[in-house]
């Protein structure tokens, strides 16, 4: 279902100029290009993806806008883009994003008590963000990661084979209390 | 030993890479092609070699590509599907993980064959890194001369990008795909048109799984013939299972299609049994929107033949004893699982991917979400079995893509198999809430009726 959202009411990011830099431009251009000549309405999902990573793990209407922009879009051709796909974030989240698997597969492995157990550690439901802004929970839906579950998606990584052990590790490497890094 | 053809070398330290994927053999076929076949000729080997799609339909590959429509100054298009969505199916993340070139080469052969100068690879958004390392590949690919222009003095023109998606399951579906690839959301198109007509942009386009066109490159190079002797009867070469649920050992198996049900579980060549003592329950052979069967239908047809890793095999008895190939993804639930818990989550999957254009869809799976879920947490009548039962029913065959189908079938041979485990749900609400309903009596042999005729 295309997911409702009050978009239009949120604060965008205050100290944040919405604008490439010119590496991040040499970037769109090299996406148009992967598209014919007028066709570059193409190039839509990857800037979005791009102008997310840049703008602060967000779309604001400010960035949807500066994307119509870029490719001569109406704004209204951005928006109803941004609000289909699950991966575009419409509200601003926590530094990090763990993005737990709930699908069958998964909630066969345990899934269930990964999200207990994350709220047991943090204090956070899906949908949630801690009080310091670090951390956000989200449960998504199968991820292509079945075999290897249960599972999260933190950032661009999956975490695999997960176990409390493992979200303890994980929390606390994104914390910055320990460096050890997991996969 | 089953024979491998795709995966044989995906273990080879550094294969990934252009140097050892090359050394090891890699792209003879592109060379075999071009310089000795015309794109006609590529077709009609994938023709014979009886190939056929692996994203899920099964519908015969050489087939597909002779019904590409060439106008006369229109571009054509290859399209490589790698939105790999279906639930229980991570086999193409694998391949090409592991193995990148291989989709490439066969992303090249493909595209000389039907005549785009420009192919796609739309990838699921989440398999950032898997894009990073194709987009790899393919800059490997054109330093060393298989992409650009004129490849091998051949005269063909030919590059590929990689696109990413960004989180729908419906982009899976191809002409949501195609839109999708036009930078919109990704609501199906009513067909016909076909692709093979009017595609992306417009033009004819071919949409093909990621396993389809890496199976190119041995049908190509060892010729269609080789290729067709290895399987049973319509279900030719090596198909891709990714294994997942309570089993030992789970991942994705290149197998061939000879192998039975049952030695596919228990085998330790492959899922290695279930663990921890417990007993195989239900199965869902081929992606989350197939039929599930009880353990007893699942290694037997009710004909009481041995249920083989096919085809056919797989769907004998129809959707009211069988259930289907898919896209290989194959889940595997244990005596201690609960089919109703398990089917809701993948109503719930489906009305989250619903892209609502038609109602029977947006509506239907929403309310089978909701009705499960009163079921699933005591809460249920028994006449909301026969509800689930009707809404399935309207939605199969009035919706504009076949989402509307994959939602149904799942919640369809759910309650045509374990009835009596959701009217145990409705009748002991309390004790539901404690324990599972296990395995009862769903590995029990079944009765055959008796064929010769009184
Ligand atoms: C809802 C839905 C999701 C689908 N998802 C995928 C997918 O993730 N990957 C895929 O290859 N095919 C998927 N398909 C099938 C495609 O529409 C198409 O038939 C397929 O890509 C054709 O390739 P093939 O002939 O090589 O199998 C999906 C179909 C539907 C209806
Ligand atoms: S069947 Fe469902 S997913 Fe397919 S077009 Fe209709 S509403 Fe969209
Ligand atoms: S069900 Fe969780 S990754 Fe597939």
């Amino acid at each position: 279902m295309p997911k409702s959202t009050d978009y239009k009411k949120e604060k965008t990011n205050q100290n944040m100029s919405v604008s490439f830099s010119a590496d991040k431009l040499k970037e769109v251009q090299q996406i148009i290009a992967r598209y014919p000549e007028e066709r570059q309405k193409s190039a839509l999902l990857p800037v979005l993806h791009l102008a997310q990573q840049e703008f602060g793990g967000w779309l604001s209407t400010e960035t949807m806008d500066y994307v119509a922009t870029l490719l001569q879009l109406e704004p209204i051709e951005v928006y109803e883009v941004a609000t289909f796909y699950s991966m575009y974030n419409l509200k601003p989240i926590g530094k990090h994003l763990l993005e737990v698997c709930q699908t069958g597969p998964c909630m066969l492995n345990g899934s269930e008590e990964i999200v207990a157990y994350i709220y047991e550690k943090l204090g956070i439901r899906p949908g949630q963000t801690t009080a310091d802004g670090m951390f956000t929970l989200k449960t998504v839906e199968c991820l292509g990661a079945c075999g290897y579950a249960p599972m999260l998606q933190l950032g661009k990584n999956y975490r695999e084979h997960l176990t409390r052990q493992k979200i303890d590790e994980l929390i606390a490497s994104c914390s910055g209390q320990s460096t050890v890094a997991t996969t | 030993m089953g024979r491998k053809l795709l995966l044989e070398k995906a273990n080879v330290p550094g294969i990934c890479t252009y140097e050892v994927y090359r050394r090891e053999g890699g792209y003879r076929s592109v060379e075999k092609a071009l310089k000795s076949l015309s794109p006609d000729q590529v077709t009609e080997e994938v023709k014979k070699s009886g190939l056929r799609g692996r994203g899920g339909a099964g519908f015969p590959t050489g087939m597909k590509w002779g019904f590409l429509a060439k106008p006369e100054g229109v571009p054509r298009y290859l399209v490589v599907n790698a939105d790999e969505s279906e639930p229980g199916t991570f086999k193409d993340r694998y391949l090409m993980e592991f193995i990148p070139h291989l989709l490439i080469e066969g992303m090249i052969t493909a595209s000389y064959a039907l005549g785009s100068n420009r192919s796609y690879i739309y990838i699921r958004g989440e398999y950032v890194w898997v894009a990073e390392i194709l987009e790899r590949a393919i800059d490997e690919a054109r330093a060393n001369g298989w992409l650009g222009k004129n490849i091998l003095g051949s005269g063909f023109d030919c590059d590929i990008y990689v696109h990413r998606g960004a989180g729908a399951y419906i982009c899976g579906e191809e002409t949501a795909l195609l839109e999708s690839l036009e930078g919109k959301r990704g609501n199906p198109r009513i067909k016909p048109p076909f692709p093979a007509v009017k595609g992306l942009w417009g033009c004819p386009t071919v949409v093909n799984n990621v396993e389809t066109i890496a199976a190119v490159v041995p049908i190509i190079n060892d010729g269609a013939e080789e290729y067709a002797k290895i399987g049973i009867g319509k279900s030719t070469g090596t198909k891709l299972i990714s294994a997942c649920g309570n089993i030992n050992k789970p991942g994705v198996y290149e197998i061939d299609m000879t192998i039975s049900v049952e030695e596919f579980i228990y085998s330790d060549e492959y899922c290695g049994g279930i663990p921890a003592g417990k007993k195989l329950k239900a199965c869902i052979p081929g992606g989350s929107s197939v039929p599930i069967l009880p353990a007893n239908l699942l290694l037997k047809t009710a004909k009481g033949e041995t249920r083989m890793m096919t085809y056919e095999s797989l769907a004998d008895g129809g959707f009211v004893s069988g259930s289907m190939m898919g896209s290989g993804g194959f889940i595997v639930l244990d005596d201690s699982q609960c089919v109703v818990r398990h089917t809701y989550t993948l109503a719930r999957f489906y009305r989250h991917e619903s892209c609502g254009q038609c109602s029977p869809c947006r509506e239907g799976t929403g309310w089978m979400e909701k009705i499960l879920w009163n079921i699933e947490t005591g809460k249920g009548k028994m006449s909301d079995i026969d509800l689930l039962w009707d809404i399935q029913r309207k939605i199969e065959g009035n919706t504009i893509c076949p989402l509307g189908d994959a939602a149904a079938w799942p919640v369809a041979a759910a309650i045509r198999h374990f009835r009596d485990e959701f009217e145990w749900h409705v009748l002991h609400p309390q004790e539901a809430q404690q324990r599972n309903y296990g395995l009862m009596h769903y590995a029990d042999p079944i009765h055959v009726p008796n064929p010769v005729m009184a």
